[in-house]
C-alpha cells in the first residue's frame, strides 16, 4: 500500500509538472487581466506543492513496525488478486471493447453481447435469463430509448447489419 | 405575504399534470436508486439526466430534484430490511432499524423513517420558501468579487471538514478545477488542454465523469467480492405502537431543524446530518443502552435529518447557486445544461421555474410518503434481483447514460476513464466529493474573479475591497488555518505519544 501511494504521490506530481509546462503556453496574461494560462499555471503549481507534501507524507509514516521491508503477506495489497482481479480487470475490457464496437456493429449487437459476457462470466447467471435480460437490455432498451425518449443510439455503421436494422 | 403568493404561483406550475407526473416518476426512480444498492445519488442523478434532456427545463428539473431527495427515503428500505445502506446516509439507520426488523418491527421501523422523512422534507421545504426572499435580495448585491469570494469559502469549509485527510481534499479539490479548465477558456474563448479533439472543446461533460467517479467505481470496487445475493427480513405490520410514536416526536423535531441547517453550510453532507442526529439522541435519551438494540429514536431522528438536510441542501442552490454536496452540484450541472444559472437572478428572471420546482417539493414528498408506505411492498421484491443480474444492468444504463447526453462514445470512454479513476481514488482514501464540487463550480469561478481582475485592471486588491468580500475570504481563510492547525496538532500528538504511522 505504501509504494503503491508512493507511486500515485510520483504520478500527481509529473501530472502538475506537465500541466504546468503546457500553460507556459498560453497567454498568461493580457490587457485586460489574466489569461487563459493563468488559472492552470497556479492551480498545476498548487497541486505539485501538494503532492510533494502528500510524498513527505508517506516517507514519514514509518512503514509496518517490525516487519523484513519487501511484501510481507500481512501487508495489506493493493489490488486484490486472483478472481477477485480477474473480475474487476474483465469488467474493464468489456467496457473496453463495447467502446470500440459501438460504432461498426451498433447499440444493440454490441450491448446483447456485453450483456452476455456479463451475466455469463462474471454472474454465473442461467443461460435463458441470460438470453432474455440481454435481449431486453440490448434491443429492448434501444426501442425504448429511440422511439419514446428521443435519445439516439447508434445503428451500425456496417452496411450489411444496419440494412437489417440493427 | 410575497413569499405565499410565489408559492401559490409555484403550485399552479406544479400542478400541471404534465409536471405531476415528473415528479412521480423522479420520486419513483429516486426510490429505486435509493432501493438499489449498487448505486448512489450523485451517480444515479447523472444517470438520468439524459432522460429529461428532451423535457422543457420546468420539467427536467422537477424531476431530477424528485430523484434527489426520493433517494433519501429508499436507502432507508435497504438499511431496516437487509442491513445494508441503500446509500450512505442512511447508514445509521442499519444501528437500531436493523435491529428493530429482527425483532418483527420491520413495518413499523419503515413508516417511522418514512414519516419522519415527510416532516423533515417539508420542514426544510418551508424554510426554503421563507429564506429565498431574504436570501436572494442578499445575494443581488453580490458583484463578481463577491461570488467569487462565496465559492472560496464554501470550497474550504468542504476541505476543512475533511479531517485528518485535508492535503488530499485539496488535491482532489484542485484537480476538480483543472479538469475544469478543458476546453475553451470562458472569457477568451481559446481551446485549453483539448489535445486536438473536437469532442473537448466544450470541456469535459460531467454526466460521464461523475457516474464514472461514483457509479462504475462501485461496480469495480463492488465486483471484489463475489456477487452473492441478501436475504431480506419480513415486513410485518407498517403500524407502529403508540410507544413507538411518542418516542419518535423528538427525535423527528430535532432531526428536521438539524438537517435543515446542515443543508445550508456546503460541505455538510446528508451522513453528517443524520450521523449527528443518532449521537445527539442516543446523549439526550433517558435511555441509552436502548440504542444499538432497536429503539425507534434511533431511526426517526436520523432518517428524518438526511431528509431535512436533502432538501434544505437546494437552499443554498437556489438563492446562492452555491452547490453544498456532490449530488447538489450534479443539480446544478442539470440547470446548467438546461441554460439556467441557478441564484438569485433565477428567482427574477425565471420565477415560474423556480416557484414552480419549490411548490414540487411538497408534491414530491408527499408521492415519496405514498410511494414508501402502502406500497413499500414493490420496493422489497426489487430486493429479489441478485446483484449478478443487477450489476450488468447497471451498468447497461450507464452505458446508454454517458452516450446519450452528447450522443458520442467518447463520452462512453470517459466514464470508463473516471471509473478506473475512482476505483483508484477510493484505493488512496482520496475524497471525490470536493473534486465535483470544483469541476462544477470550475467556470463560474474562474469567469468571477477574471472579470473581478478585469475591473480592477489586474489588481487583487479588488478582492479586499468590497466588505462582503472581505468577511467571506476572511472566514475561508480562518476556515481553512484552523483545520490545518487541528490536523497539524493532532499529529503531532499521535506522533509524540508512540506509533507514528495513522494509516493503515
Amino acid at each position: 500500500m505504501r509504494r503503491a501511494s508512493l507511486v500515485a504521490g510520483i504520478v500527481f506530481l509529473v501530472f502538475s509538472l506537465t500541466v504546468m509546462v503546457a500553460s507556459w503556453s498560453m497567454e498568461y496574461y493580457s490587457s485586460i487581466g489574466p489569461g487563459p494560462g493563468f488559472f492552470p499555471f497556479w492551480l498545476s503549481l498548487a497541486l505539485g506543492l501538494l503532492s510533494i507534501a502528500w510524498i513527505v507524507q508517506i516517507l514519514r509514516s514509518a512503514p509496518k513496525s517490525g516487519n523484513k521491508s519487501g511484501k510481507g503477506e500481512e501487508e495489506e495489497r493493493f489490488l486484490p488478486r486472483g478472481t477477485a482481479f480477474f473480475r474487476l480487470l474483465s469488467i474493464v475490457a468489456a467496457l473496453c471493447f463495447m467502446i470500440i464496437l459501438m460504432e461498426p456493429l451498433g447499440f444493440q449487437l454490441s450491448m446483447f453481447a456485453f450483456m452476455i459476457f456479463l451475466l455469463v462470466i462474471l454472474g454465473r447467471v442461467k443461460i435463458l435469463t441470460t438470453l432474455i435480460i440481454a435481449a431486453g437490455s440490448s434491443f429492448g432498451l434501444f426501442q425504448v430509448f429511440t422511439m419514446l425518449l428521443d435519445v439516439q443510439l447508434p445503428h451500425a455503421a456496417i452496411p450489411f447489419l444496419a440494412s437489417i436494422g440493427l | 405575504m410575497d413569499a405565499l403568493q410565489d408559492l401559490l404561483m409555484g403550485f399552479s406550475v406544479a400542478l400541471a399534470p404534465g409536471n405531476l407526473l415528473y415528479a412521480f416518476l423522479g420520486s419513483a426512480f429516486g426510490t429505486l436508486i435509493g432501493v438499489l444498492p449498487g448505486i448512489g445519488p450523485a451517480a444515479g442523478t447523472a444517470l438520468l439526466i439524459p432522460l429529461t434532456a428532451r423535457l422543457d427545463p420546468t420539467g427536467a428539473i422537477i424531476m431530477l430534484t424528485a430523484i434527489f431527495y426520493g433517494t433519501q427515503y429508499g436507502g432507508t428500505i435497504t438499511s431496516i430490511l437487509l442491513n445494508v445502506p441503500g446509500e450512505a446516509a442512511s447508514a445509521i439507520t442499519c444501528i437500531d432499524g436493523h435491529k428493530m426488523a429482527l425483532k418483527g418491527r420491520a413495518g413499523a421501523a419503515l413508516s417511522i423513517a418514512a414519516i419522519g422523512s415527510f416532516i423533515g422534507g417539508l420542514f426544510a421545504t418551508i424554510a426554503l420558501v421563507f429564506l429565498a426572499g431574504p436570501l436572494t435580495k442578499l445575494a443581488l448585491e453580490f458583484g463578481p468579487v463577491e461570488f467569487f469570494a462565496l465559492m472560496i469559502l464554501g470550497i474550504s469549509l468542504m476541505m476543512g471538514l475533511a479531517g485528518k485527510s485535508m492535503v488530499k481534499a485539496l488535491m482532489m479539490g484542485i484537480l476538480g478545477l483543472l479538469l475544469a479548465m478543458v476546453g475553451m477558456d470562458p472569457v477568451r474563448g481559446a481551446p485549453r488542454f483539448t489535445f486536438g479533439k473536437m469532442e473537448l472543446m466544450d470541456g469535459l461533460n460531467f454526466v460521464p465523469v461523475i457516474m464514472g467517479l461514483f457509479g462504475l467505481s462501485d461496480i469495480l470496487e463492488n465486483a471484489e467480492e463475489s456477487l452473492d445475493s441478501t436475504k431480506s427480513a419480513e415486513v410485518g405490520s407498517l403500524i407502529p405502537s403508540r410507544e413507538e410514536v411518542k418516542d419518535s416526536v423528538g427525535p423527528i423535531a430535532r432531526g428536521s431543524i438539524m438537517g435543515t441547517i446542515l443543508g445550508l453550510i456546503p460541505g455538510m453532507t446528508g451522513s453528517m446530518a443524520s450521523f449527528l442526529s443518532y449521537s445527539t439522541e442516543k446523549k439526550i435519551s433517558k435511555h441509552p443502552e436502548r440504542f444499538g438494540e432497536g429503539a425507534v429514536e434511533g431511526v426517526a431522528g436520523p432518517e428524518t435529518a438526511n431528509n431535512a438536510h436533502a432538501n434544505g441542501a437546494l437552499i443554498p442552490l437556489f438563492t446562492l447557486g452555491i452547490p453544498a454536496s456532490p449530488t447538489v452540484a450534479v443539480l446544478m450541472g442539470a440547470f446548467l445544461m438546461n441554460g439556467l444559472i441557478p441564484g438569485p437572478f433565477l428567482f427574477r428572471e425565471n420565477p415560474q421555474l423556480v416557484w414552480g420546482v419549490i411548490a414540487s417539493f411538497f408534491i414530491g414528498n408527499v408521492i415519496l410518503l405514498i410511494l414508501n408506505l402502502p406500497l413499500v411492498g414493490v420496493w422489497v421484491k426489487m430486493l429479489k434481483i441478485p446483484y449478478s443480474i443487477l450489476f450488468a444492468v447497471i451498468l447497461a444504463f450507464m452505458v446508454i447514460g454517458a452516450y446519450g447526453v452528447e450522443n458520442s462514445v467518447f463520452d462512453v470512454f470517459i466514464m470508463l476513464l473516471f471509473g478506473v479513476l475512482g476505483y483508484l481514488f477510493k484505493k488512496f482514501d482520496f475524497p471525490m466529493a470536493p473534486m465535483i464540487l470544483t469541476l462544477i463550480l470550475g467556470p463560474t469561478m474562474e469567469r468571477s474573479l477574471r472579470r473581478s481582475m478585469e475591473m480592477s485592471q489586474g489588481d487583487f486588491s479588488i478582492l479586499f475591497a468590497s466588505p462582503i468580500a472581505a468577511g467571506l475570504l476572511i472566514a475561508s481563510l480562518i476556515v481553512f488555518v484552523t483545520s490545518a492547525l487541528r490536523v497539524f496538532l493532532g499529529t503531532r500528538k499521535k506522533a509524540t505519544s508512540g506509533s507514528g504511522s495513522d494509516r493503515k
